[in-house]
């Protein structure tokens, strides 16, 4: 009974397999000097459904082959990197140099130098392209671009912070200064009326206050002189009397006018003072409104300007962010037609304007999934791609992926 | 409206020379009338002295008064003579009077209306400090 290693071994022959070690290798089949090909008018043969192959289609294999005629194919192994050291016995003649033309191998002839030149700088330029891929998505899945976005930002953010303690500095000095302003003009006004008051209280107004009316001495009655002949004086006296009371009305009627003039007098004083209190008073009011005004226009003024400050960051921010997104996208746009697949879009920057360090992705910052042993098999892929089509082996690849990483 | 204190002192002067040489014409006018009263008395007084003796003469001349002899025309006459002197000199003394008392009455109105330009001046000066005080406010906060 055959064992489960024999089985595997039988199956590799099979498929042309050959292992050597941990390397499997295709064996190039040794050519037979014939290969017997039957056209088929099944839906599954040699070249595909045989309704391609079909009398219908002009110049198809139906018109080039008959259905029993055989071909004798060399080196089909060329797709796959095989040799054939001697030369093919072609009974088909242009079929072969056809086939060959199109599978991009040499056919009966060898690989020319310019063929090689071609393939060569083929090969180094989707190598370059490889590692600008990688090195492109590294770059973009790493976040690495995100470093100077998040400087700019955190810049924006300090500056910020300038400039709203600038604002707030301002808006406190400017209080200050309506505060300082306001008591230099509030002393000064009222020094002023301090000088005023201080001069009515020193200048009562009142000239009348010490004026009183004086009755004048009464004439002599002569009564010595009437009495030397000895006459009475008792009607002179009489007479003096009445005078005298009259001039004592006219004295009285004079002192009612000096008091009505002095009261008149020390109301207007009273009304000066007054009016000098009004006065200050209304200065007082109207210093203390302009004060309110002015401290009302320095809020405003502060509120403007960090409602400008926080739009100009705001601007500022955008504008980063978009250069962000579009540079994100433009890699990402280049990794994808670089490698044929979109890159993993997990990073998408902090956004937050700290640049903080560390491989720890920032909220709303891409993640790196990619693995190194993926990242290295991604290389391989990109390489072994020009390669197969080249014909080369497994072993060929794995060996020029060690020399081209120097080892 | 700028403060300038030398406009002020330059009004108060003004105010007081005018009111010191007002009051300079009008007590030298009183000092004049009083002295032309001062002369008026004295000529009556000097009148009615040298009158007295002819009323005595006359009656006398009458046989009205003598020695032992006094009738009544004779008094009543040196009654009358009397009163008229002291009326007169009553009448005299209450127009001089009444004049110093006008004299007085318009010194005071002129020194109540003096002091009253003094403290209008005062209280615009006062004003004017406010307002200038107003202003510096204003231009420091960059108003005006």
């Amino acid at each position: 009974m055959a064992t489960a290693q024999e089985i595997a071994n039988a199956e590799r022959r099979a498929l042309n397999l050959e292992s050597s070690g941990p390397v499997t290798r295709f064996v190039v089949p040794k050519d037979s000097g014939t290969t017997n090909i039957t056209r088929d008018a099944g839906p599954a043969g040699a070249f595909g459904p045989g309704s391609l192959y079909g009398s219908s289609v002009a110049g198809g294999l139906s018109q080039q082959f008959t259905p029993t005629q055989t071909m004798n194919l060399v080196k089909p192994a060329t797709l796959y990197g095989g040799t054939t050291s001697t030369g093919p016995q072609t009974t088909m003649g242009g079929f072969e140099s056809l086939l060959a033309g199109l599978l991009g191998g040499s056919g009966s002839k060898g690989v020319s130098a310019s063929d090689a030149l071609a393939r060569d700088k083929f090969n180094y330029e989707k190598a370059v392209d490889a590692r600008k891929a990688s090195g492109l998505s590294d770059y973009y899945t790493g976040g690495s671009y995100n470093t100077g976005f998040d400087a700019l930002l955190k810049m924006i953010a300090d500056q910020g912070k300038v400039s709203e303690a600038g604002v707030t500095d301002a808006y406190g000095r400017a209080l200050t200064n309506i505060g300082e302003g306001y008591d230099v003009a509030k002393g000064l006004g009222d020094q002023g009326y301090s000088a005023l008051n201080a001069y009515l209280a020193a200048n009562q107004n009142n000239p009348y206050a010490g004026m009183t009316a004086q009755v004048g001495t009464a004439p002599d009655a002569l009564t010595d002189y009437l009495s030397a002949y000895g006459v009475s004086d008792m009607p002179v006296q009489g007479q003096i009397q009445a005078d005298r009371l009259q001039a004592q009305q006219g004295a009285a009627n004079y002192q009612n006018l000096i008091n009505t003039l002095g009261a008149i007098a020390e109301q207007g004083a009273g009304s000066r003072g007054a009016e000098s209190q009004m006065a200050q008073l209304l200065f007082n009011t109207g210093l203390g409104q302009e004060r309110a005004s002015y401290a009302s226009q320095a809020e405003n003024a502060r509120a403007a300007a960090l409602a400008q400050l926080a739009q100009q960051l705001f601007e500022s921010r955008f504008g980063v962010e978009q250069n962000r997104n579009t540079l994100a996208q433009q890699l990402a746009q280049t990794v994808a037609e670089l490698t044929g697949a979109a890159p993993t879009s997990n990073n998408s920057g902090s956004g937050s304007g700290s640049g903080g360090g560390g491989n720890a992705p920032l909220p709303g910052q891409l993640v790196q999934t990619a693995t190194p042993q993926e990242i290295l098999a991604n290389q391989l892929a990109n390489l072994a791609a020009p390669a197969q089509a080249q014909g080369s082996t497994a072993q060929q690849l794995l060996d020029e992926l060690n020399a081209r990483r120097g080892r | 409206m700028a403060y300038n204190p030398a406009d002020y002192e330059a009004r108060r002067r003004g105010y007081t020379q005018q009111y010191g040489a007002t009051g300079a014409m009008n007590a030298y006018a009183n000092f004049l009338s009083q002295q032309r009263g001062t002369r008026e008395r004295q000529g009556m007084t000097e009148e009615y002295n040298k009158a007295q003796p002819r009323v005595v003469s006359g009656y006398s001349r009458r046989g009205m008064v003598g020695p032992n002899v006094r009738s009544g025309l004779f008094a009543r006459g040196l009654q009358d003579f009397a009163k008229q002197r002291a009326r007169s000199f009553s009448e005299f003394d209450q127009n001089q009077q009444e004049q110093q008392r006008m004299y007085d009455l318009t010194e005071a109105q002129r020194l109540e209306a003096f002091r009253n330009q003094l403290a209008d001046m005062e209280a615009e000066k006062a004003n004017t400090i406010a307002e200038a005080a107003r202003q510096l406010y204003q231009r420091r906060m960059g108003v005006v």
